[in-house]
């Protein structure tokens, strides 16, 4: 048996190491852990016991804290496809919510549900329920936040949620931007290795994800903020890089050269409309914009009216032949929505967000076919069969419908060859013009393009408006 | 030293003998290769993911499972079995005693999550290589980083386990043992409660600050060792990896230390 004074000695020496424990532990080991491991801290919630987490299911939560995190994140992630091939969406947000907690790094499940809550949330008319945007946002910002260096999110928000859902240019080109330095960050890393002589170790494979999907996206969200020149250097950029990776892979990535003559081509004709469109938009155009909305049955409109669409009906860019004359494939966007609505910020996408039930927002497009909106029978608007998503609580409303011609959804490159990429073309006297001036008109709070020039008209309407009997024309 | 390995060795060889361990192993072992038949459920993208996923968490559930029933045991069997009469009565030390007795059950712990390991790896490589056709190198070498986090996991969960042992029914540290091992493994929840500005919405007295400190670095803080998700997800790269590790494996050598030391120290005293 050890005597007192040793075991005394002992217990000190003990306790003693209990101090460069607390430190490993608190000054070395807990700031890696967090910043690599552990569950990711969400806004509104603790590290650790976010929202989130505090709602887990225990038998997730015992799971979580015992080394099954990803485990069953994966297994959730096939429930989650079970519920999309059955069409129960509403079953998979909350298990978004419960698996990007588990495991942050699921880019996919980011993706997937930012575009189910974008696309998949519809009417009977199949028109997506736009309630859910905010919180799309909310899951693509905190995928991002978690994966700063991966370019699929960024290329996610800029192009799938920004480009072509909101048709939010300036937001797209700022997150196609953010991307963009992502893959040249990467690209420079990559290219030191190379030269250090670590290439089987990079192969630019940081760089290669993203040169496509955010590398031109970024080049293409330029144009269609009025910003040709900058499209131009961007697309030189794209090509450099393109090149490098060739060289790298030794011209054996059949994708890598075809993406190249892409980017080639694109620049091309970008240099092409930079030398004709001047020419071709100096004479102002009246597109006759003159969009009615009818009241045809209780919360049933059909949008109708005119926009005569001239374009380039044949446009050989290298001798600089064309033909203008009327066409067709011009698109008008219609979006009614409650007349006090301000897009919400929702700072974090957590179990308990949801949809505000007494908000009404439809937004929808027509066609333009032979100059009239909606073809010959126009646009009909169904808001009568999908009282959840219409609720019409809202004593006003205001209902736009416009035509950008930024938006290459609007308008097509040929209408563009004609009226420019801000709509420098069209004749400032007509109906329903409008300079924004740097003002951002659009509903949506769609962000602002200085220069834009667009055609635009709203009606505000009451509730009795919307849910009265009878036909009822608005013009 | 000697005296210490006749034990361990001798502790070893009982263990490899004990057919409850040799259930939890083969229990393990099923699970991982079943592992591949659940990973076929999932997307083509995330079938890797959960293969990996499920193997490195059942080799650590496992682990858990053959530590603590090991250790458990291990110094109430010979008090009961009134074998550690015999062995004290000779030039044994008691921290010789209880020294010998931990080396031995970490060698059947290392020797079963290294066959577990080893399985899984290989099972691993099998479908990158004939299923994906990619190279399993790398990811080879990161999971048997996962495996070496999880073995030193063990080895603390184990010193934990021994430490109970020595003044505590087995009945009893069983459920300590566990209540350890899962509060250990909530780190990041001790540390935010540690944290006065974690919550804003809810200040924090200094004095319940103080407290969650204290426990936060009493705690052994399992959760340090599950570094599994960089490892299934690939895209992720952890710069200074290594030297996490090199803490982690330090962290578990110095409070096994303590542990053993603290342990001897009541072992000593005890009347046996």
């Amino acid at each position: 048996m050890l005597s007192s004074s040793r075991r005394l000695s002992l217990l000190v020496i003990a306790l003693l190491l209990f101090i460069p424990i607390g430190f490993l532990q608190t000054q070395l080991i807990d700031p890696f852990y967090k910043k690599n491991y552990a569950p990711p801290k969400q806004k509104n919630g603790v590290n650790g016991l976010s929202q989130a987490g505090s709602n887990l299911p225990a038998t997730f939560a015992l799971g979580a804290f015992t080394g099954f995190r990803e485990a069953i994140a994966g297994m959730l992630w096939v429930r989650c496809d079970e519920f999309f091939h059955n069409g129960d969406y509403d079953a998979i947000m909350p298990l978004i919510r419960i698996i990007t907690w588990l495991d942050p790094h699921q880019i996919d499940v980011y993706e997937t549900g930012a575009w189910h809550m974008d696309y998949n949330f519809t009417d009977t008319q199949e028109r997506s329920d736009r309630r859910y945007i905010p919180m799309s946002v909310a899951l693509l910002k905190e995928g991002i936040d978690n994966n700063e260096d991966q370019p699929d999110l960024y290329s996610d928000m800029a192009f799938v949620h920004y480009f072509r859902k909101i048709q939010d240019f300036p937001l797209s080109r700022y997150w196609f931007k953010k991307g963009w330095d992502v893959v040249a960050a990467k690209a420079v890393v990559d290219e030191k290795n190379d030269q250090i002589g670590l290439k089987e170790q990079t192969n630019f494979d940081g760089a290669d994800k993203g040169v496509m999907t955010v590398g031109h996206g970024y080049a293409h969200a330029l144009e269609f903020n009025g910003q040709e020149q900058e499209a131009v250097v961007q697309w030189n950029a794209c090509l450099d890089l393109h090149r490098k990776l060739i060289a790298v892979k030794n011209g054996t990535d059949i994708s890598e050269v075809q993406n190249l003559e892409i980017a080639d081509k694109q620049l091309r004709e970008l240099q092409g409309r930079l030398k004709y469109r001047p020419i071709d938009t100096k004479t102002p155009l009246d597109m006759g914009f003159t969009p009615i909305l009818v009241r045809v049955a209780p919360k049933v409109f059909v949008l109708q009216g005119t926009l005569k669409a001239i374009g380039a009906k044949k446009f050989v860019l290298e001798t600089g032949e064309r033909e203008f004359g009327p066409v067709d494939g011009c698109r008008i966007e219609i979006r009614l929505q409650d007349e006090s609505y301000k897009l919400p910020d929702i700072g974090a996408y957590t179990l308990g967000t949801a949809v505000d039930p007494n908000v009404t927002i439809m937004q929808d497009a027509a066609s333009v076919r032979g100059g009239k909106i909606g073809g010959d029978q126009g646009r009909k608007i169904d808001m009568s069969q999908d009282k959840e998503m219409y609720s019409f609580k809202a004593p006003r409303y205001t209902v736009t419908a416009w035509f950008t011609p930024n938006n290459p959804n609007d308008a097509p490159i040929q209408v563009q060859d004609r009226i420019g990429w801000l709509g420098e073309g069209l004749d400032p006297k007509q109906k329903n013009f409008v300079l924004t001036d740097g003002k951002s008109l659009l509903p949506g709070e769609v962000s602002p393009i200085p220069g834009l020039r667009m055609l635009i008209k709203t009606w505000t309407l009451t509730r009795e408006d919307i849910t009265g009997a009878g036909k009822k024309v608005f013009r | 030293m000697k005296t210490i390995w006749l034990i361990a060795s001798g502790t070893f060889g009982e263990a490899m003998r004990r057919k409850v361990l040799l259930i939890f192993l083969f229990a393990g072992l099923a699970i991982i290769l079943m592992g591949v038949a659940f990973a076929g459920l999932a997307t083509q993208a995330r079938d890797l993911t959960v293969t990996k996923s499920l193997g490195l968490g059942v080799i650590s559930l496992a682990g858990v499972f053959i530590s603590v029933i090991l250790y458990i045991t291990l110094i109430p069997q010979e008090i009961e079995r009134r074998t550690i009469y015999s062995i004290l009565s000779k030039p044994v030390q008691r921290y010789q005693f209880l020294c010998g007795k931990f080396l031995g059950g970490l060698m059947t712990v290392l020797l079963n999550i290294a066959l577990m390991g080893i399985v899984f790896i290989l099972l691993v490589a099998g479908k990158q290589w004939f299923q994906y056709g990619v190279n399993p190198g790398p990811a080879m070498l990161s999971l048997s980083k996962g495996i070496l986090m999880i073995f030193f996991q063990m080895t603390l969960l184990g010193a934990v386990a021994m430490f109970f042992s020595v003044f505590l029914s087995p009945f009893v540290n069983f459920f300590l043992t566990f209540a350890v091992w899962l509060l250990g493994n909530a780190s990041s929840l001790t540390e935010a409660l540690a944290d006065p500005t974690s919550d804003p919405n809810h200040p924090k007295s200094a004095i319940v600050v103080g407290i969650f400190k204290v426990v936060h670095v009493i705690i052994p803080n399992f959760a340090n060792y599950n570094i599994q998700n960089p490892i299934i997800n690939p895209h992720e790269h952890i710069t200074n990896e290594p030297i996490y590790i090199a803490w982690n494996i330090l962290y578990a050598i110095v409070y096994t230390a303590i542990l053993l030391t603290v342990g001897s120290l009541i072992f000593d005293k005890r009347e046996v």
